[in-house]
């Protein structure tokens, strides 16, 4: 830190004062301007029609279905990045490559296309349409299909964050858990998983936003069936498309600060660890 | 609890880690393995921990006490094993590392609460480190670290103690004072000891047996003394410490003419070499006082022969003033006592 303060005092005052200007103003252009500009607009017509766009039983459906579908998908992303991880970080196989390129698939494809794919598969004129129809089973247009294109595209997030973390810890300290006595899960329970909790917390947020903000793949697969199959961000499109401008930031807004409140987490999290970590490192230097 | 391994090989991919190793340590014998690295020890170590399994030989086997360990998983050898960086767990307290073992056992075997507590502080005093219950590992100096290891270790009552590399990441003076100490624990504690180690003077200094591996087989084992003075090899005698080479001379070497080397070498250590400033033995060679270095309780002398053979001598200072010994100047390095050894390596 002491060099990074004298690196930035080596150079000269224009250029500083130049840098700075320049990190401003694409900050605000492209950042702090259209966070506000939603909030703006959602107030425009005052706070009486903020609240009762928000209050809409259509916008109040959506909310819940976006709750809903995060609560399905990141729990599920969440075992799933451990388990693909934990395989990809602690063991090497054959396709071990292959595989870690498989989980970075949902970030390479647009959603768009990851949408339509499960249409392929689950549509009506799909793979597995017809078996599904005569069953009486809809995925495709209904709730279900929404859960499976969100799972998709959320995939890598967890996984990602958990897969370096893992390395970095390395397998001795589980080896040493392991001669210890200890059994496979309480190894896992208990040194594994603390070890990366801050990753896997990262992972979580990171993954939960983009599960609440996805818009493409379930655009496809959701048949926008108002109080039914809406979430969040296919509602904002409805309502802007409708001209309902006042309304339609009203729910962005809603939107947003589910985003921000990810970021807060977030930023809490990582204040509290650092706050551990002083605490114990002032305990040391006390002694 | 004695330790046996028999017929132990390892080969990854290509290389041979272990080839046929075979060994005994005794009951309650602290044994260092000692050897360069990529020589096999550290994985001869796994292997009798159960970390890695040796590639399967007919007759291979591992031994505790006479029993074959082999089918037994990591956790049901019940060996405490101390790793080279420690592996401590990064998120418990001290405290918690060392109950870590005792708190992993099966329910109707764990001990109550109370009963773990003080197992554990009385290992935290075994080890100095009475007070640092609380700490994280990482707000330890590695010595501290290390005990702390030890004392994990200890917690499951190990039928044997395994310690890679144990004092390799810590620095000079500590390593020396944990040295001490870790030989009165053990004179303490008698548990059955295997430590690994590419340090010759530590393994010498600490081991009640030393066996020396060279690329995945071992070369000799012996007390310190044994290796020391009755080296099986070359590569023993030259592993242990710094060798001066004559070689076996047919006749006195005034005939430039003649075969030098009668296919015999003479190998010296520095205290086993004389300094003189005229030939005093027919095994005499002429040599350039290169470097002489005063500072420690003997001299240090580098002395190179005209082809660029490099001697090494430990004189006494008196010896030194004797000689009135300066750099540059000419001398002769005569072997008092040496061992000798056929142009391969194999000891006579």
């Amino acid at each position: 830190m002491a060099q990074g303060r004298r690196l930035a005092s080596a150079g000269s005052d224009p250029v500083r004062w130049l840098l700075i200007g320049v990190a401003v103003l694409f900050l605000t252009v492209f950042l702090v301007l259209p966070l506000a500009c939603v909030f703006i607009e959602a107030l425009a017509r005052g706070p009486a029609v903020y609240w009762r766009s928000i209050t809409d039983s259509d916008a109040l459906s959506a909310m819940l279905l976006t709750l809903l579908t995060a609560g399905v998908a990141v729990p599920l992303n969440l075992v799933f990045g451990l388990a693909v991880a934990w395989c990809v970080a602690k063991f090497s196989f054959s396709g071990k490559t292959l595989l870690v390129t498989l989980i970075d698939l949902p970030f390479s494809v647009s959603p768009v296309v990851a949408g339509l794919a499960f249409v392929l598969l689950f549509g009506m004129q799909g793979l597995f349409g017809p078996w599904l129809a005569a069953h009486d089973i809809r995925i495709i247009f209904a709730v279900p299909g929404i859960f499976l294109v969100t799972i998709f595209v959320t995939v890598p997030f967890v996984a990602r964050e958990l897969i370096p973390a893992m390395q970095a810890q390395g397998t001795d300290e589980e080896q040493a858990a392991l001669l210890l006595g200890a059994s496979g899960w309480r190894t896992f329970w208990r040194v594994t998983l603390p070890g990366v909790r801050w990753a896997l917390v990262y992972g979580v947020i990171l993954c939960n936003a983009r599960a609440m903000g996805e818009f493409g793949a379930v655009s496809v697969v959701s048949g926008h069936i108002r109080g039914q199959t809406n979430t969040l961000p296919l509602a904002v499109e409805i309502l802007y498309n409708e001209y309902q401008f006042a309304a339609a930031f009203s729910v962005a807004s809603l939107l947003t600060l589910l985003g921000l409140a990810a970021l807060v987490a977030r930023s809490l999290a990582e204040r509290l660890q650092r706050r551990q970590a002083a605490l114990a490192t002032a305990a040391t230097l006390s002694e | 609890m004695s330790i046996e391994v028999r017929n132990i090989s390892k080969a990854f991919g290509s290389f041979r880690a272990l080839d046929n190793v075979s060994l005994t340590v005794p009951d309650g014998k602290l044994v260092a393995l000692l050897g360069p690295s990529g020589s096999g020890k550290t994985t001869l170590l796994r292997i009798i921990a159960g970390l890695e399994q040796a590639d399967s030989v007919p007759g291979k086997a591992v031994l505790f006490a006479g029993q074959d360990v082999s089918d037994r998983g990591v956790g049901e050898r019940r060996v405490g094993f101390v790793f080279q960086h420690y592996a401590l767990f990064r998120t418990m307290t001290v405290f918690e590392n060392v109950a870590f073992g005792l708190r992993s056992l099966p329910r109707r075997a764990r001990p109550p609460k109370r009963e773990i507590a003080a197992k554990v502080n009385e290992l935290l005093a075994l080890v100095q480190l009475t007070g640092l219950e609380n700490r994280r590992p990482w707000q330890l100096s590695g010595g501290q670290r290390q005990r702390v290891a030890l004392a994990r270790a200890l917690a499951i009552k190990p039928s044997v103690l395994l310690l890679d590399e144990p004092f390799g990441a810590l620095d000079a003076n500590v390593r020396q004072d944990l040295r001490n100490w870790l030989r009165r624990l053990h004179n303490e504690i008698k548990v059955t000891s295997l430590f690994v180690t590419h340090d010759q003077e530590e393994a010498l200094e600490l081991a009640d047996v030393v066996v020396i591996m060279r690329q995945g087989r071992v070369e000799q084992i012996g007390t310190p003394d044994e290796v020391f003075h009755k080296p099986a090899s070359e590569f023993v005698l030259r592993f242990l410490g710094k060798v001066n080479l004559f070689h076996g001379r047919n006749g006195t070497g005034a005939d430039p003419a003649a075969p030098r080397s009668n296919g015999l070498r003479l190998l010296a250590r520095p205290h086993e070499v004389e300094i003189s400033l005229t030939a005093t033995a027919e095994s005499s060679v002429q040599a350039r006082v290169a470097r002489i270095l005063s500072a420690g309780p003997s001299v240090k002398i580098l002395l190179l022969e005209a082809d660029g053979t490099e001697h090494h001598a430990d004189i006494s200072h008196k010896h030194r003033e004797e000689l009135g010994l300066t750099e540059g100047q000419t001398a002769y390095v005569t072997p008092v006592s040496f061992h000798t050894f056929l142009d391969h390596g194999a000891a006579i």
